[in-house]
């Protein structure tokens, strides 16, 4: 009585898991030995896989037997590090089902109990096939000579079925073997399957036995590469990349040549794995071989595993190389590792030929080797005029604000209009880079007054780019100068600039700059700025339009200005709009502006933009703008041109049918003068934020069935529409009783997928669908629109068609 | 560079090299015309939304069009162990090919039983994408079939089947990917991430925050009658090494899982990536604010939770402490603080991890050449583990040592019994 009390305690108490840990080991046991049911026996081998000791032994195997409850033991004894739970396991091998006894021979396996060795031995000639196989397996995971023995032995004997798992067995304990250190043992295992018929076993052979071969191992990758079967050619290649030592590297790019151009390609990317530099001196050949293909796969192992003796072999591959070799080899120098790279291409750089020095210079650049610059800005001033280009292009990459008085004397002095343009594209680069403004400006400041004209020009166009108050006082001096040169370039510099500090200025030279093109210029540099002011107040912006409004006289700047009010989303930029509506020049733009801009205050003031585009309606005369007004004003309504006023009947089922099979099915809703259907009123408007969505899912749940829905159309007049469906799954609709579209397919929703051209009779017009459902959502969207998409007027929808 | 076909290779050279594949396909000038004997011949297993994804492209893939839409692939077996789905599967698949000019003379075949695909010798590799609890049973019999394997996460459910299939991969000699697609795909992000963190940007790594805590897997039982099984399902191929269950509706590929075992893996695979972990594993594991959390031997700590008031590494991805700031990493963000961190493109002196910009591309570039993929066995092995330590340490609620090298833990008996569980015969690791 005490013992049934106990057990129904611990029972009550595996209900909640926290308890459950606290149950005893005593109280497992005492479950499995009484009637309890096997759920619960199962629940109690689940706890003694963590707290069992040999005290639970006993009573788990006994369930080892039982076909039912042998998984659950197993669960237990299987993890349990005591010989006892071995002992067991090998115990009820001999009275177990075939299956059940596999699932112990699994167990026995996994445990590597080598107390099974004798029994699992004896099973290698079971017939049972899965018996058998297992036991196999089991040895094989087991190893050592007494397992091994059994498996040569079974080799000659086993039917040609077992011979797999066999193979597959003493392959595992060749791996052992290996793991031990006893290669030769290994070795002589491996050697038996470099004939076997299966490609599989062939290619586990060369790996083993490459593996095994110790210093030789390199030699024989190398004799399996050369011959001519493909699973010893597959495990070759694969160890190349893994056999270790620095000799086998040396080994194996040591024949590289004498392979053929296939196989060396091959060698050549198994070397990149690699990653060994030994194999540099061996590569280096492959950068100048005949064969492209060959030459890139070295120069690409050369970018993963080269040091500074590959950068001249490199730079050279590049100099005067095209296409995928120059990409490759200018590739790897880039990406070359290691902080004593630029350091030996600095030193490199003096003596190598102009070519190769053009490689160099342009690599520390892309390398971004700041430890370059003051080499590279020492040569750029040097009379190494060939190269000048390169080291600006290399110098825009890695400088800072601090080299900025020697490029400015650079370019002051520049000889000719190439290089002060080299030099202007390498201040402006840093200048962009730099976050101190202050500096990069003031040796340009100071040089621009006593510049000559185009020096003065090219550090008016960089200073355009600089923040702050001494560039901008700078420039607006520069155009007033009597240099119409200067002048041009200062006015070019303010208007490409895109400061805001600059618009006061931009706005002054638009209506008083000497010439139209600088007037024209200025406004233009003005509403840029405008269009970058995106982050700032909505007011602000919208007195910088005003302003710019009030300087632009022509249309083309006009509509410069137009495009960027619809960007500020509020009513006054409308209102703004409104006042270029009656000007011929520009009301399509205006138009468009209103509609546009009404779209972006939409959300916040609906009342407003309907009002705004209702008032455009009834003044535009454009197509376009009209078209455009009026689908907004159509999607600001409701549900705009979608029904949602419908009667739902089912759902409907039928057993052994799924919703592709039930597409085709004829429901009572699909019948003529079904009398039998119920319809019932569909809820609109269930989904936030999609009033046209239909749910059917919420309304009627269900898997692998169908609904009809129904509405009524009435139209003013006969006239062609289009159907705009979405729905989720499958559908089909009839219109006035006639099939206008059919789909049996299982998908999320997405309105609009499906399309049907249909005609609206006058008067009413019944229209039904059918929607399957597979899993998961079940809902449909539907919109009646004119042929081409336009909103259709004139039709409304009821559930019954009303007098 | 002109394109050069393996044959014309070959026939340069002389060679009767048989050896198909050992070119890398950027040598071999890809254009969209590949001929078959180039083309990598796979098996599909497990079409469902993911192993679908794959095969024919979707929403969310990243694969455009998926293995089916690529040149260099010839899709020659669909399994699945529901009807709809393998038959739908293999007639998209075949009605693809008769519209590609020399695609549609081998058809691809539909089977139920996943040893059908893997006993074809014309079959060179599969892609796995089954329930979580087949994952590893399956890739082990695949490479012991002769076949490469790429497998979808978690790639397997205990200690035990990680080992088990690194270990059959190396033994036959197969290439491996996992399913971690982060390490080569979303514009590289997690790959720069990590090489910031190895590269010393945020100066040493202290913390790892890894958003999501570990996972593991457990068979639930039940015992007596069920609802009748479907015609069109193979519930018992459903099930595997599962406890027999009676048909009760769920085919759910997770219906087994414990914690984050569906997920976890990607996040716990990038947080090993970026602690030079991939050989290794914790140390120690313990529980911080009800979630797993664990330390490597070099000191840095792992939680699986996220980084206090970071958004980003929520959806795949981790958040990296160091001692002069941090990086945060997902699918979408790759942030740092303060953001000069990730802004400036990484040098050549700093550290450069494996790079791949597609997965499938590189499963397949590996096919070819033999190499090890970017997320081979190896790194499977242990960024599974690393999940699944942390499930385990769900389970425990205390602290336990691991020994990363010996892959036990240490002195701790019922932690080691969980690193394994029984499997239904005759499906075995």
């Amino acid at each position: 009585m005490k013992r049934i009390l106990l057990i129904a305690t611990t029972l009550v108490s595996l209900q909640s898991p926290s308890h459950a840990a606290d149950a005893t080991e005593e109280d497992q046991i005492a479950i499995l030995q009484s009637a309890a049911s096997q759920q619960q026996k199962d629940a109690a081998c689940a706890q003694l896989k963590r707290i069992g000791t040999a005290r639970s032994v006993p009573a788990l195997a006994a369930l080892l037997t039982d076909d039912q409850l042998s998984h659950s033991a197993r669960y237990a004894l299987e993890s349990m590090p005591l010989p006892e739970a071995g002992a067991a396991l090998v115990g009820a091998l001999d009275n177990a089902s075939a299956l059940t006894k596999v699932g112990i021979i699994i167990s026995l396996s996994n445990r590597r109990e080598t107390a099974a060795l004798s029994a699992l031995a004896k099973l290698l000639a079971d017939s049972d096939f899965a018996t058998a196989s297992s036991a196999a397996v089991a040895l094989g995971k087991i190893g050592g000579p007494q397992a091994i023995q059994a498996l040569k032995a079974a080799r000659s004997t086993a039917p040609a079925g077992i011979q797999p798992a066999l193979t597959n067995a003493l392959l595992r304990c060749a791996e052992q073997l290996l793991a031990s250190g006893d290669k030769a043992a290994a070795s002589a295992i491996y050697q038996q399957f470099l004939d076997s018929k299966e490609q599989r076993f062939r290619t586990a052979a060369w790996r083993g036995l490459i593996l095994s071969a110790g210093k030789n191992a390199a030699p024989l990758a190398l004799k399996a590469l050369s011959g001519d079967d493909r699973p010893a050619c597959l495990a070759a290649l694969q160890l190349i990349a893994e056999i270790p030592g620095n000799s086998a590297t040396r080994t194996v790019a040591g024949a590289l040549s004498s392979l053929p151009p296939a196989t060396q390609v091959a060698v050549i990317v198994a070397l990149e794995h690699r990653g060994d530099a030994a194999a540099i001196p061996a590569l280096l050949p492959s950068t100048k071989t005949s064969s492209d293909t060959v030459r890139v796969a070295a120069l690409r192992a050369l970018a993963a595993i080269g040091d500074t003796s590959v950068i001249a072999p490199l730079a050279e591959a590049a100099a005067g190389a095209k296409g995928l070799v120059l990409e490759a080899s200018r590739d790897a120098l880039d990406r070359l590792r290691g902080k004593a790279i630029a350091k030996a291409m600095l030193v490199q750089l003096p003596s190598a030929p102009a070519e190769v020095q053009t490689e160099l210079i342009l690599s520390l650049g892309r390398r971004r080797e700041t430890s370059a610059v003051p080499t590279l800005l020492k040569l750029a001033e040097s009379s190494m005029e060939s190269q000048r280009a390169a080291l600006l292009q290399s110098l825009a990459l890695t400088a800072d604000e601090t080299t900025m008085t020697d490029l400015v004397r650079l370019l002051t002095n520049a000889g000719s209009d190439d290089v002060r343009d080299a030099v202007e594209k390498t201040l402006l680069a840093i200048c962009s880079r730099s976050k101190r403004s202050e500096i990069c400006a003031a040796p340009m400041l100071k040089a621009a007054r006593s510049a000559a004209t185009p020096a003065r020009c090219a550090l008016l166009r960089v200073l355009g780019r600089i923040a702050g108050n001494e560039s901008l006082q700078e420039l607006r001096a520069a155009t007033r100068d009597k240099d119409s040169a200067v002048q041009d370039a200062a006015i070019r510099s303010l208007a490409d600039a895109g400061r805001p500090d600059a618009m006061p200025d931009l706005l002054t030279l638009a209506r008083e700059a000497p010439t139209l093109s600088h007037r024209v210029l200025a406004l233009r540099g003005y509403w840029r700025v405008v269009s970058l002011s995106d982050k700032r107040p909505t007011a602000e912006r919208l007195k910088m339009c005003a302003a710019g409004f009030a300087a632009s006289q022509r249309p083309e700047e006009q509509k410069l200005g137009l495009i960027e009010l619809p960007k500020i989303p509020d009513a006054d930029a409308i209102k703004l709009a409104e006042s270029f509506i009656t000007d011929n020049a520009v009301r399509a733009e205006a138009g468009m502006a209103i509609v546009q801009t009404a779209r972006s205050i939409a959300t916040a003031h609906r009342t407003a933009a309907k009002a705004a585009l209702t008032k455009l309606l009834a003044t535009v005369s454009d197509a376009a703008v009209s078209e455009a007004a009026e689908a907004l004003l159509s999607e600001l309504e409701p549900a705009a041109g979608h029904i949602t006023v419908w009667l739902v009947a089912g759902p409907y089922s039928e057993a052994g049918k799924n919703y592709r099979a039930l597409f085709d099915t004829v429901f009572p809703p699909e019948q003529p003068d079904a009398k039998q259907v119920r319809w019932r009123t569909l809820p609109a408007g269930t989904s936030a934020g999609k009033p046209w969505l239909l749910d059917l899912l919420k309304f009627l749940g269900g898997e692998q069935c169908v609904a009809y829905v129904r509405t009524y159309v009435h139209s003013d007049k006969q006239q062609p529409a289009r159907l705009d469906i979405g729905s989720d799954d499958g559908l089909k609709v009839w219109l006035n009783g006639a099939l206008v579209l059919a789909n049996n397919i299982a998908r999320p929703i997405t309105p609009g997928s499906d399309k049907a051209a249909i005609t609206l009779k006058h008067g009413w017009n019944t229209l039904l669908l059918k929607i399957t459902q597979n899993n998961m959502g079940w809902e449909f969207c539907v919109r009646i629109v004119k042929p081409d998409g336009a909103p259709l007027i004139g039709f409304r929808t009821e559930t019954s068609p009303a007098p | 560079m002109r394109n050069i076909s393996r044959r014309d290779f070959l026939k340069g050279s002389g060679a009767a090299l048989a050896v198909p594949f050992i070119i890398p396909s950027s040598a071999l000038g890809l254009n969209g015309t590949v001929p078959p004997s180039e083309r990598i011949t796979m098996g599909f297993i497990g079409v469902g939304g993911q192993g679908g994804g794959h095969l024919l492209g979707g929403a969310w893939t990243y694969i455009p069009g998926g293995y089916s839409a690529r040149p260099d692939v010839q899709v020659l077996a669909v399994c699945d162990i529901r009807r709809e789905r393998r038959e739908r599967a293999t007639q998209r698949v075949n009605e693809n090919y008769a519209q590609m000019p020399g695609r549609g003379d081998k058809p691809c075949g539909a089977y139920v039983d996943f040893r059908q695909v893997l006993a074809r010798n014309d079959i060179d590799a599969v892609l796995i994408a089954t329930p979580a609890h087949w994952h590893a049973i399956m890739a082990i019999m695949a490479a012991e079939a002769g076949k490469d394997i790429y497998c979808e996460k978690p790639t397997a459910c205990t200690i035990h089947e990680a080992q088990a299939v690194a270990a059959a991969v190396r033994r036959y000699g197969r290439v491996y990917q996992a399913g971690t697609q982060q390490r080569s795909e979303y514009g590289g992000k997690f790959r720069r991430a990590c090489e910031f963190v190895r590269s010393g940007r945020i100066g040493r790594l202290k913390e790892i925050y890894a958003y999501r805590d570990g996972g593991a897997i457990k068979w639930p039982t039940r015992f007596g009658p069920g609802r009748p099984v479907p015609d069109d399902l193979d519930w018992d191929l459903y099930l595997g090494p599962a406890p027999w269950l009676p048909y009760d509706g769920n085919t759910g590929s997770h219906r087994f899982d414990i914690g984050e075992l569906n997920w976890g893996q990607h996040h716990y695979d990038i947080v090993q990536w970026a602690a030079d972990a991939d050989e290794t594993g914790p140390v120690e594991l313990f529980m911080d604010e009800g979630r797993t959390a664990y330390r490597y031997a070099s000191g840095v700590t792992v939680f699986g939770k996220p980084y206090p008031g970071e958004k980003v590494g929520g959806n795949g991805g981790a958040c990296f402490v160091g001692t002069n700031g941090r990086i945060a990493v997902d699918r979408d963000n790759l942030i740092s603080d303060p953001p000069d961190i990730v802004r400036e493109p990484l040098r050549p002196d700093e550290a450069h991890l494996y790079r791949s910009d597609s997965h499938s591309g590189n499963f397949l570039e590996c096919v070819r050449t033999r190499q090890r993929t970017i997320c081979h066995e190896g790194i499977a092995h242990r960024s599974a583990s690393a999940l699944l330590l942390g499930g385990i340490e769900k389970q425990l609620q205390r602290t336990s040592k691991w020994n990363p090298k010996r892959e036990q833990f240490v002195g701790d008996d019922e932690a080691n019994r969980m690193l394994s569980i029984a499997q239904r015969p005759p499906w075995h690791i």
